[in-house]
């Protein structure tokens, strides 16, 4: 173990908790904007070391992380798009008090994630999943209104619950194969055979996994969190953990430890977790009235989508993680853009309807958004196409096309939701603007960041046609 | 050959350059997007020395090999008419929204987007390309009927947007399984190693499906009227003209040449379904009292042909869809535009309020009176040599049963004549008394739309000489049985 390579394994997460602390110390002398400037800092660092060590194929560091490859890309993808969303809340952060905390938690929330999506170790991913969740907590609440302050203890709440599946699980295979964690050391002292205890531990840690990502039917503390937490926050919190949870999942369950299963288990667990994430986050969608909590269960959904991928296993992984950067990118927008929405007008009331016209007044703005709702929605020229199309693609390969049907008919199901959007912003006029005679202010620093990101999705989708295949998928190469 | 990547690069160029027009001045927005439609149409036109319009084969620039190539452009006879068809109704469009205020440059934009997408459809030798055109189409027009349609329009544009999506994407989950399994996204290869398929038929239907949406085939046609009606008139003229013919393409690029036998197998549900539309269409066109929404319906018998006439499949059967989608694509257009100029003037489209045009606006009376003897079927005009081998050859492979269809033929003349009489002759209505007759800047796309439909009716082998050889090779691979 060399120095250059430790330095490399652990250098983004170092580089994230880094800013974070300095953004702590910082905000005590309440210079908030250097305090979020710390944590950006922190984060693109972190960035740019990882993908400056994708190359070469995965190997373990400190018997707690892999890294080169696809990890090292995945880990990127989390800080890049961490900074970003975090940069976009520039604004919001830097006027609320202790906002250098907030950006400071996204911080370590981010490198929890980035760390969950490398680890070899059941316990380094438990410890990874808390520290995600505890940040998460946190960022829900800082919206110090009672339905966030609900929303808050519902998440502690489930989220115990989850960690106590995920402790027993654990405490399972610890009590079979003992002495150590890691990955390498289980799989190798629990050979093929697989009992009823690996099994159970198997289902344990599933479902604690299906909690933090908010897979139906263990979405209910993500609907009411997404919801009422300040929505620059909310976007770090949604796509990022997923991105991380979806990539250690598939090391987890088809890679490693659980590889010695039969893969049915796999299929029927996590394929019916997906079908339902599937059908219930489209459904849901179409009910709702309010922005945020539509992109909650947009959130459900995108999860089923993922979920197919890690039904399918280890040869869905690439796929997957491209349909979750997408995600990621087009969620982080969308919840940028709802709190650039509301400086535009102070006046919104938070649902659908109360955007009309604001496509036509924020020009930029609304473009970008609808960017990243045909993104969500799967059309092409956007990397949401390409998540589901080369998603979709491995289930037929693999001779479950009718998990792709499923897929492609809940696709069609969510355009009525994110199309409401679209609706709203384009096609109606807005009604009762105030008419207070100072012009309202404007979240530049989101708009541009939300265009920004919604680039990044037309690139990825665009790319693709001219250069070929091998960009994209050369990046995320788990092999 | 550049001049084929052209075809999309020139409309995607306009696109910004009318956006970049539009915030200098307003009014120069439309002049560069016709200026943008037109150098389309001289792209095409410059490939007539490679021999496009005889049928021969017209390569676009390749990628290196080394890449999987997606992008991967080409030109043969079944597209090369309906992309003389886009480049002929682009600068119709264009001319026919010259009046639109409302944010015109992004309108126009759209339209030149529109483009772009719709001749990335036909030009795709990539099953992959192929779809991201397909998607794309969408998106122009979901905003041109959104934003700039009539009173209707959010719920039109929403229908329109979920219905077509919808067969699209089954049509992907098709796609995905052809080239996951035969592994290869060309759509030649996949169409040389076809008998990898191991359940064609349910391939076939996943196909189809998504392409009878768009042509659309009864009973999947009901988010036409509402998306034709509400649209504005450029979308409609595009609409009708182009995104319709995308379907039958569609069919016969991809569906039918991929899974041949079961098409065979299955062809009399085409038949029956062309044979419904042909009634059903012109029998809801003669009892429509919104002079589009007949135009409208009046789609759904003319693709109710193009059907009976893919059903049949032989090569003088397809040459018939062929026909009727051509001659359909400068027909409608010309219907729509014509009747966008009235509602123009008196912002109605209510056939019960209009009477005795003739006498007011003489020259619009007479571009009617001509549209709809073209759109029924008129010796000489467009419309017959189409419909009319469709009939011999649904005959030819039906047999009696094709008969059923055939009052649609009577129906077509009773709904187009019942129009001409209701609004050009009659009683002069008395409401529109200082109406305008068609100016020279309005007559410009009507007397283009005219000029073709006349060339077309009197000279069809232009069209069957460009498709000849590949509709040759389409019936011997439905030949082959497998």
């Amino acid at each position: 173990m060399t120095g250059v390579s430790l330095f490399v394994a652990f250098g983004p997460h170092i580089a994230c908790v880094a800013g974070a602390a300095l953004a702590v110390a910082l905000d005590a002398f309440d210079r908030r904007p250097l305090a979020v400037l710390a944590v950006v800092a922190g984060m693109t660092a972190g960035a740019v070391v990882a993908f400056w060590s994708t190359g070469g194929s995965p190997s373990i560091s400190g018997d707690v992380v892999l890294s080169g490859s696809g990890f090292s890309a995945a880990v990127g993808i989390i800080c890049g798009i961490g900074a970003l969303v975090v940069l976009g809340g520039w604004r919001p952060l830097t006027r609320t008090p202790s906002g250098g905390g907030l950006a400071a938690l996204a911080a370590v929330l981010v490198a929890a994630a980035a760390a969950v999506a490398v680890a070899v170790d059941l316990l380094v991913v438990l410890i990874g999943l808390e520290a995600m969740a505890l940040c998460a907590y946190a960022l829900v609440w800082s919206a110090r209104t009672p339905s966030a302050t609900e929303a808050a203890v519902k998440y502690f709440v489930q989220g115990a619950v989850a960690t106590g599946l995920y402790v027993l699980g654990l405490a399972i295979l610890f009590g079979l194969y003992g002495s150590s964690t890691s990955y390498v050391w289980v799989r190798g002292v629990m050979g093929t055979e697989a009992g009823p205890p690996v099994t159970t531990a198997f289902v344990l840690i599933g479902v604690a996994f299906a909690y933090k990502i908010g897979a139906f039917p263990f979405h209910s503390w993500a609907l009411d969190a997404f919801e009422s937490a300040p929505p620059h926050l909310a976007a770090v919190m949604a796509g990022v953990p997923k991105l991380a949870a979806v990539v250690a999942m598939i090391v987890l369950f088809s890679r490693s430890v659980f590889a010695g299963l039969s893969p049915d288990y796999q299929l029927w667990v996590f394929g019916s977790l997906a079908i339902l994430s599937m059908v219930f986050g489209a459904a849901g969608g179409l009910q709702q009235r309010s922005y945020t909590r539509m992109l909650a269960y947009s959130g459900v959904a995108q999860v089923g989508y993922a979920l197919v991928g890690v039904a399918l296993g280890a040869i869905a992984m690439t796929s997957a993680a491209i349909l979750l950067t997408a995600y990621a990118l087009a969620s982080g927008a969308a919840f940028l853009a709802a709190g650039a929405f509301r400086t535009a007008r102070p006046e919104w009331d938070g649902t659908i309807a109360g955007l009309a016209g604001l496509g036509r007044e924020r020009r930029l703005l609304g473009a970008s958004m609808a960017v990243a709702l045909f993104s969500l929605i799967g059309m092409p020229l956007t990397a949401g196409f390409w998540g589901k199309f080369l998603l979709f693609g491995v289930a037929v390969t693999a001779g479950y096309w009718w998990l792709a049907l499923v897929g492609v008919i809940a696709s069609v199901v969510s355009f009525g939701y994110y199309g409401a959007v679209l609706k709203s912003l384009y096609f109606e006029t807005p009604v009762g603007t105030a008419v207070s005679g100072e012009e309202p202010a404007v979240d530049r620093g989101a708009e541009m960041v939300v265009a920004v990101l919604a680039v990044a999705l037309l690139a990825i989708g665009i790319v693709p046609i001219l250069a070929g295949f091998r960009l994209l998928l050369g990046v995320l190469t788990f092999a | 050959m550049i001049a084929v990547e052209l075809l999309i690069l020139i409309p995607l160029a306009g696109v910004l350059a009318c956006l970049l027009a539009g915030r200098v001045a307003p009014g120069y927005a439309r002049v560069v997007a016709l200026v943008a439609t037109v150098g389309f149409a001289v792209a095409l036109a410059s490939l007539a020395g490679e021999g496009i319009f005889s049928g021969e084969p017209v390569q676009g620039l390749r990628v290196a090999q080394e890449q999987v190539p997606l992008w991967d452009l080409r030109i043969d006879g079944l597209s090369a008419p309906l992309l003389a068809l886009t480049a002929l109704l682009g600068p119709v469009a264009i001319l026919a929204s010259w009046n639109v205020e409302e944010r015109a440059a992004v309108h126009h934009s759209l339209l030149l987007g529109l483009q772009a997408a719709v001749a990335g459809v036909f030009l795709a030798a990539d099953v992959v390309l192929f779809y991201v055109f397909w998607e794309a189409v969408l998106i122009p027009m979901y905003f041109l009927i959104g934003v700039w349609g009539h009173e209707d329009r959010r719920h039109a544009a929403m229908k329109f947007f979920v219905y077509t999506f919808a067969g699209s994407a089954l049509m992907l989950v098709g796609i995905l399984i052809s080239v996951f399994t035969i592994g290869a996204t060309q759509i030649d290869s996949l169409i040389a190693g076809r008998v990898a398929l191991g359940e064609p038929m349910l391939v076939f239907w996943l196909l189809a499906i998504g392409m009878l949406v768009k042509l659309p085939a009864f009973p999947l046609h009901t988010w036409l009227p509402d998306a034709h009606v509400e649209a504005p008139t450029a979308g409609s003229i595009l609409l009708a003209g182009v995104l319709l013919k995308m379907g039958g393409y569609g069919l016969m690029r991809l569906a039918i040449p991929m899974t041949p036998a079961s098409f065979a197998e299955v062809s009399w549900v085409f038949a029956v379904l062309g044979g419904i539309g042909i009634v059903y269409g012109a029998a809801v066109a003669l009892v429509q009292a919104d002079l589009k929404r007949l135009v409208a319906y009046s789609s759904v018998a003319h693709m109710g042909f193009v059907l009976l006439a893919l059903s049949t499949g032989t090569e003088r059967g397809f040459s018939a869809a062929m026909l009727v989608m051509v001659s359909h694509g400068v027909v409608a257009p010309l219907l729509f535009l014509l009747v966008g100029q009235l509602y123009d003037r008196t912002h109605t489209r209510e056939i019960a309020r209009f009477g005795g045009l003739g006498t007011l606006t003489p020259r619009w009376g007479a571009a009617l009176s001509f549209a709809a003897l073209a759109s029924l079927g008129l010796p000489g005009l467009s419309g017959f040599p189409g419909e009319f081998l469709t009939v011999i050859e649904g005959f030819g492979a039906w047999s009696w049963p094709v008969a059923f269809a055939m009052p649609g033929v009577v129906l077509a003349a009773a709904y187009n004549l019942r129009a001409v009489r209701e609004v050009v002759h009659g009683e002069v209505a008395g409401e529109w008394a200082g109406i305008k007759d068609l100016t020279a800047g309005d007559l410009l796309p009507v007397l283009f739309l005219a000029a073709a439909i006349i060339v077309l009716g009197v000279w069809p082998r232009l069209v069957i000489e460009m498709t000849g050889d590949v509709f040759a090779a389409l019936a011997a691979i439905i030949g082959t049985g497998v």
